[in-house]
Parts: structure tokens; C-alpha cells; sequence
């Protein structure tokens, strides 16, 4: 019992901060993002098993986990107002080569990062040459070039 | 969400505009949320700070005790247990745990350690050996055990007992 409810716990915890903490660039991890995760790892391993090292407490932990995310998988399957509260939705910060910038701001991404994408997976120069640029909900940024780059 | 894309927009997309909005405030306020958590926690809400430090005796004062009014489980604290001088007799003295004491909190080690630990129909008493009239002082060691609110007492054989409610957070 008290693996599980630890278990439970600690995700549905992890899941609303890292939501709401807005860490929209999850994708493009930076090298500070990791250590970020690595941190977050460690802390959350010792409060997960506490004092007990046991394998039962081990393989109870292993099962919530894993079924959380099945049965959140299959709720947001199921309800697409659950599944856009947890995993947000795309939007779209670039339109025929004009950043809005209010969008921007406000998803703290900017113009940089949108051109670093652009290079990457287009090889785009500039701004102008973007039809669209979406923030994807997983938090990376999608480009589509305009047709006469 | 069903992709659809505005007028004049070719990309077919589920965005929302005010679902985004909505998510931005909730993601601001949340944030302030998480700014107080930390702030009360410098304080000592979650334990060790002002907030928590606390003590108690008892009305005659022949008893008094500081301790944590919050701790976390699993996590060592001390309880510093006072006994004034007029309380000490030449065998020492003695304090009396009621069993919730032993319910909830696991003494991890006292300072000095008892002469005896008995067992009573009160709950378990520690006596310890003591200079005559002088004023004594005896650090507990513990560590909870347990969650929630419990309420152990300590009380001076002889005289009264103190209660110290105190939550420990899981």
C-alpha cells in the first residue's frame, strides 16, 4: 500500500509541476535541462523507496508506475479535453514569416529558437522564408518553409 | 480536439487560442504557488525554521520542553527536555513516555542515557542519574515513524506532564 501510494504520488506530482512549470522546450534539451532531469531523478528515487529496498517494494513501484501511464493513456484516448489539460496543444508562433510575438513571449521562446529550428531541419536562412513555425505540444518547434524558398 | 485549421490558414491544427491563455494564467499562478510553498517552507512550515521551533512546560515550570512543532517522516529530530534544579533529587530523576511517545516516534538514542528504562501502566519511564539540585537537561534523539497528528508527552515523575501536538508531514 504504501509503495502505491507513493508511487501514485510522485507522478501525479512530477506530472502537474513539470506541466505547469511550462517547460514547453522538453524537446530541445539544453545541457542545463539535463542536469535538471538528473537531479529531479535522484531526488525523486529516495523518496520513492524510502526505506525499503526491497524487491516487493521495487516491483509494486515499477507496476504503479507503469500503470499510471497506461491508464492515463487510455483516459486520454478516451477524453480530449483530458488530454490537451495534460499534454497542452500545439500553437502556432509564426505565420508567413511574421513572429507573434505576444505568443512568443508568453511561451518564452524566441526568435532565436525558432531560426536554430528552421536551420536544423530546413536548412532556412531567414524568418521570411517560414510559412509557419508551430510550437508542438511535446514542446519542439516545427517549421513549414513557404513554397519558393 | 478535432485539427481544424481558421480561414485562410491552410495548416491544419488543434490549437486553441483560449485553452492557451487559460494554460499561460493557470501556469502563472502556479508559479506563485510554488514561490509561497518555498517561502513558507524557509519559515519552517515543513520543519526546521521559526515556524516550527516551539517549546512548552509544564504550569509550575518544573518541566520544559523545546521541540519541532512539524516534522517529516523518517526525518531525525531532537526534542531538548528541560528539568529545573528544584526537581532533581540526589537519586536523580525520572521521565515518564506516554505510549503514543513509542507509537510514533522511534527514540533514536538520549542524551545522557537513562540509568533504567522501565515499563509502566503509564507507558515507559527513563530514569536518569543527576547532581543533586542542579538543573538538568536530556536531548532525545528521534525519529517519526509515523504521519499524521500525534501528540506525545513527556512527563517529570513527580510533577506534571507536557503534551507537544505535532504533524508530520508523510
Amino acid at each position: 500500500m504504501d509503495a502505491v501510494a507513493r508511487g501514485l504520488f510522485i507522478y501525479l506530482f512530477l506530472l502537474a509541476v513539470i506541466r505547469l512549470s511550462g517547460r514547453r522546450t522538453l524537446a530541445e534539451t539544453t545541457a542545463f535541462d539535463f542536469i535538471l532531469l538528473l537531479i529531479v531523478a535522484e531526488t525523486t528515487q529516495q523518496a520513492l523507496l524510502g526505506n525499503d529496498f526491497s524487491v516487493t517494494n521495487c516491483a509494486l513501484l515499477i507496476l504503479t508506475l507503469v500503470g499510471m501511464d497506461i491508464l492515463l493513456s487510455f483516459l486520454k484516448n478516451r477524453s480530449p479535453r483530458l488530454e490537451r489539460l495534460i499534454d497542452g496543444l500545439p500553437l502556432i508562433i509564426v505565420e508567413q514569416g511574421r513572429p507573434l510575438h505576444d505568443r512568443l513571449r508568453k511561451s518564452r521562446v524566441d526568435e532565436d529558437d525558432v531560426l536554430a529550428a528552421a536551420r536544423k531541419h530546413h536548412g532556412l536562412e531567414r524568418m521570411d522564408q517560414i510559412k509557419y513555425a508551430v510550437l508542438e505540444a511535446n514542446g519542439g518547434i516545427s517549421i513549414i518553409p513557404k513554397d519558393d524558398k | 480536439m478535432k485539427p481544424k485549421s481558421r480561414p485562410g490558414r491552410s495548416l491544419q491544427i488543434s490549437e486553441d487560442f483560449d485553452f492557451q491563455v487559460r494554460n499561460w494564467r493557470a501556469e502563472r499562478i502556479a508559479w506563485v504557488v510554488m514561490a509561497l510553498v518555498l517561502a513558507a517552507a524557509a519559515l519552517g512550515l515543513f520543519s526546521v525554521g521559526p515556524l516550527s521551533n516551539t517549546s512548552a512546560s509544564t504550569s509550575d515550570g518544573a518541566l520544559k520542553i523545546a521541540y519541532p512543532r512539524f516534522l517529516r517522516l523518517n526525518a531525525p529530530a531532537t526534542f531538548k527536555v528541560h528539568v529545573r534544579a528544584a526537581s532533581v533529587s540526589d537519586k536523580g530523576f525520572a521521565l515518564e513516555l506516554n505510549p503514543e511517545f513509542a507509537d510514533s516516534l522511534q527514540i533514536v538514542q538520549t542524551l545522557p542515557a537513562p540509568e533504567r528504562w522501565l515499563t509502566t501502566a503509564q507507558g515507559v519511564r527513563l530514569q536518569f542519574a543527576a547532581a543533586a539540585g542542579e538543573a538538568a537537561t536530556v536531548h532525545f534523539h528521534i525519529d517519526p515513524i509515523g504521519f499524521g497528528s500525534i501528540k506525545p508527552r513527556i512527563s517529570l515523575v513527580g510533577a506534571g506532564g507536557v503534551d507537544m501536538p505535532i504533524f508530520v508531514y508523510p
